[in-house]
């Protein structure tokens, strides 16, 4: 059976690994060039699978 | 410091936090400890989200999908196409690990941060959504699957919830973890029931050889082809697996053995997939009525070739793989739906009634989901159209989400992907929106495909 493990190394453990910190935060990435041709791909994509639903709906889609 | 003040400290800190020290706690002293049995506890230790999101995703709708796709074009071409899919869905969940591991955050919550609220609500929502739907067909396979015991499918249903949501609130990342390990292993009954089905081994080894596609590249071909891709790479999936590794608190040091955890689970998926199709092909290929078979005469075609008890594993390994799915997508759901709120606890070390508002959404997800396989006439397979349409629109977003995160050099530093990994990824990830297109126009729109 495993050794029960003390608050000691708990606490240790907690303050080593920085578990009661919060995770790094991220700001927002600027959206500039290829990266922004990809936007609007994947803008485009969205918008023309919803056509394609909406058609497919329309056409008794089930 | 005296003991009891230690041990007031201890208990002072949030139940999760707790949690999560005592498993890094077992992790170092096995890290400490040395030798070959350390090395493979650590190993022991790591193992989970990797080889539970790959068997989850040999789910109901999974099973079913490989049997048909056997019952219908037999050994030749899907079998070398299945085994081909490990690699693709290892190089496609390994991002995840690295994300997860490094940012100890989750998919949505870096969608959120690094692209703003709009794409950070619309993969949360379609996510929840299609997580809901996809919860369907997984209380539809636990049902039938109950259902070849005697079980009446109301009951059958009820219970699988039950289950299902007795798993998910037992309060410990761990023990939620352990069990569904146990539960998935059942996954490999379909091995075992592929070699009773004494399969032609020598069409198998040829299949490698001539890809063979049996009566030519039809519009049935295309469907079953893009049905299989969508079977391994589901956008859950891309979630369930970073939020996991989040959960469980991997760290960047434990990495590689993340790495090994997700291309076991790889292998394991492969192997269970390509057995289900030899199994099919042996049993139900080139017998009237082949293509399109429903869960029940796929179960009466094993009962009926290979014997009552096979028909009864079959039966097992489709509980199981509804039980595994739906208690994977309802922890996904879950967790996506907690960082899309922003709620300071979301985690499966939680005790239920301190955070109802992280459990509820997955419950919600899971009990709606069982409730609708129990309404009379309900669309059941206009709700399997809904889903692939909404995980063909998501996909090549959570798709390029990923891609983009493990190339941030300001979020990923030293773990950004590698040029060879960004070749490979780039072209699954190509490959895989061209083909998700193509299904979905073939679903909304058929008649595309001749």
């Amino acid at each position: 059976m495993a050794r029960a493990i003390a608050p000691d190394e708990i606490l240790r453990i907690v303050a080593e690994e920085e578990l009661l910190q919060e995770p790094p935060v991220y700001g927002r990435v600027a959206v500039r060039g290829p990266i922004a041709a990809l936007w609007w791909g994947l803008r485009v994509y969205v918008l023309l699978m919803a056509a394609l639903i909406a058609i497919g709906f329309t056409r008794g889609l089930h | 410091m005296d003991s009891s003040n230690l041990r007031a400290l201890e208990e002072a800190l949030p139940r999760d936090v707790r949690q999560r020290a005592q498993d890094r706690a077992e992790i170092r002293r096995a890290r400490e400890a040395g030798g070959l049995w350390a090395r493979l506890r650590i190993l022991l230790l790591v193992l989970g989200p990797g080889i539970l999101v790959m068997i989850a995703d040999n789910d109901a709708g999974g099973v079913i999908t490989y049997a048909q796709t056997g019952a219908s074009y037999g050994l030749g071409f899907f079998v070398p196409f299945l085994v081909l899919m490990i690699p693709v869905a290892f190089v496609v969940q390994e991002m995840t690990v690295r994300l997860g591991a490094v940012t100890r955050r989750g998919h949505a919550e870096m969608i959120f941060m690094r692209y703003g609220r709009f794409w950070g609500t619309f993969s949360a929502v379609d996510l929840v959504i299609a997580n809901a739907l996809t919860l369907v067909t997984e209380f539809i396979g636990i049902g039938a699957g109950l259902h070849a015991f005697g079980v009446p499918l109301p009951v059958g249903v009820l219970v699988g919830l039950a289950a299902v949501l007795l798993v998910t609130l037992v309060g410990r990342y761990r023990l939620w973890e352990r069990i569904s390990l146990w539960i998935a292993l059942l996954n490999i009954v379909f091995v075992p029931l592929a070699l009773l089905a004494h399969p032609d081994w020598s069409a198998v080894a040829r299949s490698f050889g001539t890809w063979q596609v049996e009566g030519g590249l039809t519009s049935g071909f295309l469907m079953l082809l893009l049905a299989n891709l969508g079977t391994t790479i589901a956008p859950w999936m891309l979630f369930f697996q970073q939020s996991a590794v989040v959960d469980k608190g991997l760290s960047p040091r434990e990495m590689r053995l993340g790495r090994l955890d997700t291309l076991l689970g790889g292998i394991v998926m492969g192997a269970v997939a390509v057995a289900i199709v030899i199994l099919a092909a042996t049993v139900m290929h080139g017998l009237p009525g082949q293509n399109g078979l429903n869960i029940s005469q796929i179960l009466q075609a094993v009962g009926r070739r290979i014997g009552p008890i096979a028909q009864s594993l079959f039966a097992l390994g489709l509980i199981e793989a509804g039980l595994i799915a739906a208690m994977a997508i309802t922890a996904s759901t879950s967790w996506a739906a907690g960082e899309a709120l922003g709620l300071k606890v979301r985690s499966l070390n939680a005790k239920p009634r301190d955070a109802i508002a992280f459990y509820l959404p997955g419950v919600i997800a899971a009990s709606v989901a069982a409730l609708v396989v129990l309404i009379p006439n309900a669309p059941l397979g206009f709700l399997n159209v809904v889903v692939q349409v909404l995980a063909t629109v998501f996909m090549p977003a959570a798709l390029l989400f990923l891609l983009l995160l493990v190339n941030d050099r300001e979020v990923m530093g030293e773990y950004r992907n590698t040029r060879l990994q960004n070749v490979a990824a780039i072209g699954i990830v190509g490959m895989l929106i061209v083909m998700d297109g193509a299904f979905g126009a073939s679903i909304l729109l058929p008649h595309l495909l001749g």
